[in-house]
């Protein structure tokens, strides 16, 4: 689980990248944009941390895409702040 | 009941050897385990061309294989009591393996690790110019102040936070644990006992700068230390903050009895 924690880092340094972003600039030129990428891909394709599934998938069909979400929750707060939806991409395995 | 300066320098030793040896062989592991992290992509995060090429040739699979088992080696000689100032500039030197994460693999436990391999070349570099008992007495002092402001700040942040004073982050934190979230009936859904647990941990937190009043109070608070990260491990499957912070007990029980 050491490795999900440092996937979740990984996801947080995108959340501040986006929120620090300048005007003009693309998300898909940062570092962690293009690693949490490579994260969701490898969780479309079955990706695990040790024993522990990155995302429930119901079985007997094949993804041929994936997208990701990135959401800012608070707590104690109602609703949430979508920070980032990225493009349809295509699996590559 | 005093935990003397030779038996707190090998507790030390041991400790973190045993810490860095489990480290290295996790990154030996991830080698194959992790599909994220990519060099090719991080590097353009290295500003500098020289540093930027000598790290690509440090993360190659073989020189970065290399540097892990040679991590892993000297860890060994650092338990066996034999590490002296040339293994402990390497094993700090070797902290450049974090580049390879980003700046941090596991937040928090990268840190104390960092502050304990800081710990370890102080006491060898700065015996090279007094005796041994006063440099490792200011290592295991730096140790200590490292290790008790870790705990005192993060019991002050979660003081200021109204969701860890009403108990309710608590609850959001165990719901990420190894075995999914808790149950819909679990006691920790409990408001008032949540918040019990979460204020009792933000005091004991705040108030750990206490424990250098005495050894005995350093014994209690550091054993209460040691279930607390041993929970994190077992609830969460972080050991590396176990070994990390349990490395530094010897040097707060050492600067409690002096």
């Amino acid at each position: 689980m050491n490795l999900a924690l440092s996937h979740q880092n990984l996801v947080e340094h995108l959340a501040t990248d986006v929120h620090d972003l300048a005007e003009n600039t693309d998300i898909r030129d940062c570092v962690s944009y293009q690693l949490v990428t490579r994260l969701a891909c490898d969780a479309a394709l079955g990706g695990r941390w040790g024993d522990t599934p990155m995302v429930q998938q119901p079985g007997g069909f094949a993804p041929v895409a994936f997208q990701f979400e990135v959401r800012l929750l608070r707590l104690g707060q109602p609703g949430d702040a979508q920070l980032l939806l990225s493009p349809v991409m295509p699996l590559r395995p | 009941m005093n935990l003397d300066l030779p038996l707190a320098i090998r507790a030390f030793e041991v400790l973190l050897g045993w810490s860095l040896l489990l480290q290295s062989a996790e990154y030996l592991r991830l080698r194959s385990l992790d599909r994220v992290g990519d060099w090719r992509s991080q590097r353009a995060e290295v500003p500098n061309a020289w540093v930027r090429q000598g790290l690509d040739f440090l993360y190659r699979p073989i020189p970065y294989a290399c540097m892990l088992w040679l991590r892993a080696a000297l860890a060994l000689v650092l338990m066996l009591g034999h590490a002296g100032p040339g293994s402990a500039v390497l094993l700090f030197v070797m902290a450049l393996l974090l580049l390879r994460w980003r700046g941090t693999f596991n937040g928090g436990s990268d840190f104390m690790t960092l502050v304990g391999l800081t710990g370890l070349l102080l006491a060898h570099v700065l015996g090279l110019f007094t005796d041994t008992a006063s440099a490792w007495h200011v290592a295991l002092w730096y140790v200590t102040v490292q290790s008790l402001s870790s705990y005192f700040v993060s019991g002050w942040v979660e003081l200021m936070r109204p969701e860890w004073r009403s108990g309710q982050a608590l609850t959001v934190f165990l719901d990420n644990g190894v075995y999914g979230p808790l149950p819909a009936n679990s006691i920790y859904r409990q408001p008032r006992l949540a918040m019990l647990c979460s204020w009792g941990f933000t005091l004991w937190e705040g108030l750990f700068p206490l424990a250098l009043l005495d050894v005995r109070l350093a014994a209690m608070f550091c054993a209460i230390a040691a279930v607390f990260h041993f929970l994190v491990f077992w609830f969460f499957g972080l050991n590396r903050f176990f070994w990390a912070w349990l490395s530094t007990f010897s040097a707060i029980l050492y600067c409690a009895s002096v």
